[in-house]
């Protein structure tokens, strides 16, 4: 910190933008006391409990359930595949001569798929298809893609490979040294990856539901517009342990393929 | 060797075989086969959506409107984020490894500190397992309609991301200068406030604002369940039917997005 004054000056702008903020959004500060609150949180929790749920309810909640693991399965499978093929052109260790504006297309394109958030892809296609899962999976699937396209890259470039200068040396074209020497070598990080990416999809997956895109939240949106608080309840701790278990297992993945 | 050759080749297959139809499950049940793609009246419904997209390039109450719906959003994602740093921070603090576990240079602390740890990690891990919008839906019925909902799910689920994050900063902060410290007697709190956190606050501050730029996104998805802002006005004109003016919203919250990615990177760059 060579000017002191300045981080301060930084500082004191963000906390000062921050009050503006918080003025601006009249938040109403006399809800927030502790005991109502607690009370009130206490009667909100009690009446999503889910005691009076029917079975046809909890069957209905299987199957969406089993619908968002589908989406985002899908979805990052379409997405590795993409991210693989951009790989030629993402990858900064393939040289490929008087390929620049291919190079440039695709960056664009990656980055036009990851900064777009997934939400306003569901939006689009949910506009352009008519609500369901292919929406939704097909978001998930955009969106995924692009930050796969570039972690797979970062990947790549990261990990040492003797055996792609010697297919490069040997004359290969570069799909030959992509596929029989950089894909191979980072295969266990491109895995890792995928996993990783797989639960955010899962989480995701869980909220497009939302904006019409299918799977668990379309159940929890239905409740919340027919006002069945049980109903609410049972789909939200369904997404929480959803979730849990993905993380879980994504986790013994990755313990298991190292 | 052949025999494990054989084997080998024959589990491949199994593997396929397993896997084949489960894939095709899965993909039906994701809506992607070629019959979800090309719908009946699916050709019809994209007419309908593309001739209706017109950007109200004349409706100033409507851009007015939508531009400080934005700033709704942008000060939830600011207020939520500033919340989440405070309780992230007395999180990490207090489950930190580092303050409360075996990872202190010198004495390790007596086994009622270290429990208490266990506790704050294991709260801090329930608060970042719950998805926000699952908070702000609760949330939405404890506080009303609004973006009070919204900030506090914010605070409350990257109030969990952050002690994570934060906690194990500090406990993977170069420790010279607390070994030092500790070798001069000092206890694990000065230990902390002179040491520790000094070196980890670029970390601190990185990833504050990389949390900054996820709320943003997030926050959109929160309007959804109530939680006002951009989201809560695009829900309305989904519903309207009103495509081209959700286009706009769109554009407006993608710019958003995209301008507070940029700063974000600036200030994770200067800050290396």
């Amino acid at each position: 910190m060579k000017r002191p004054w300045r981080s301060l000056l930084a500082v004191s702008a963000v906390l000062g933008l921050l009050a503006l903020g918080a003025w601006h959004l009249d938040l109403p500060w006399d809800r927030l006391a502790l005991m109502p609150l607690a009370r009130s949180t206490g009667t909100v929790l009690a009446s999503l409990w889910p005691g009076e749920v029917e079975a046809a309810f909890w069957w209905k909640l299987a199957w969406a359930a089993w619908e968002t693991v589908a989406m985002s399965l899908a979805s990052t499978a379409i997405a590795v595949v993409v991210a693989v093929l951009l790989l030629p052109w993402t990858s900064a260790s393939i040289r490929s001569d008087g390929a620049c504006w291919r190079r440039r297309a695709a960056s664009l394109i990656a980055n036009i798929l990851r900064t777009t958030p997934f939400l306003v892809w569901a939006l689009i296609l949910v506009a352009l298809l008519g609500p369901g899962a292919t929406a939704g999976s097909l978001a998930l699937a955009l969106h995924t893609a692009g930050v796969l396209a570039r972690l797979y890259a970062q990947a790549v470039d990261d990990t040492p490979c003797p055996a792609a200068g010697a297919l490069s040396a040997v004359g290969a074209v570069p799909a030959t040294v992509l596929w029989w020497a950089l894909v191979p070598t980072a295969a266990p990080r491109l895995f890792a990856l995928a996993a990783y990416r797989w639960e955010v999809a899962l989480r995701e997956a869980s909220v497009l539901g939302f904006v019409g895109a299918g799977g668990l939240g379309t159940v929890a949106m239905i409740a919340i517009g027919t006002f069945d608080r049980p109903g609410l309840g049972a789909t939200l701790l369904v997404t929480i342990a959803l979730v849990a278990a993905a993380e879980a297992g994504s986790a013994l993945l990755r313990r298991w393929w190292r | 060797m052949p025999e494990l050759g054989t084997s080998r080749r024959a589990f491949r297959w199994l593997l396929v075989a397993v896997v084949a139809p489960l894939a095709v499950m899965v993909f039906r049940q994701a809506g992607i086969t070629p019959g979800d793609l090309w719908r009946p009246g699916a050709a019809d419904r994209l007419a309908i959506v593309l001739t209706g997209l017109r950007l109200p390039l004349d409706d100033g109450a409507f851009w007015q409107e939508s531009a400080w719906a934005l700033v709704d959003t942008v000060a939830i994602a600011g207020v939520g984020t500033a919340l989440a740093l405070l309780i992230g921070g007395l999180l990490a603090v207090f489950g930190s490894r580092a303050v409360v576990g075996r990872f202190v240079a010198g004495e390790s602390p007596i086994w009622p500190v270290r429990g208490g740890g266990v506790l704050v990690r294991g709260l801090a891990l329930l608060l970042r397992s719950i998805p926000e919008v699952i908070i702000g839906c609760v949330l939405v019925r404890v506080l009303g309609l609004g973006p009070a909902a919204a900030v506090g799910a914010l605070a409350l689920a990257y109030g969990g991301m952050i002690a994570k994050v934060w906690g194990e900063q500090l406990e993977t902060v170069r420790g010279g200068a607390a070994t030092a410290l500790a070798a001069g007697g000092a206890g694990p709190l000065a230990q902390l406030v002179w040491a520790r956190l000094p070196d980890a606050l670029p970390g601190f501050a990185g990833y504050a604002t990389y949390r900054f730029e996820c709320a943003v996104r997030a926050s959109a998805i929160l309007g959804y369940v109530g939680g006002g802002g951009l989201g809560q006005a695009m829900d309305m004109t989904f519903q309207a039917g009103d495509f081209g003016r959700l286009l706009a919203q769109i554009i407006l919250l993608i710019a958003a997005v995209a301008v507070v990615e940029v700063l974000a990177d600036r200030i994770q760059a200067r800050l290396r």
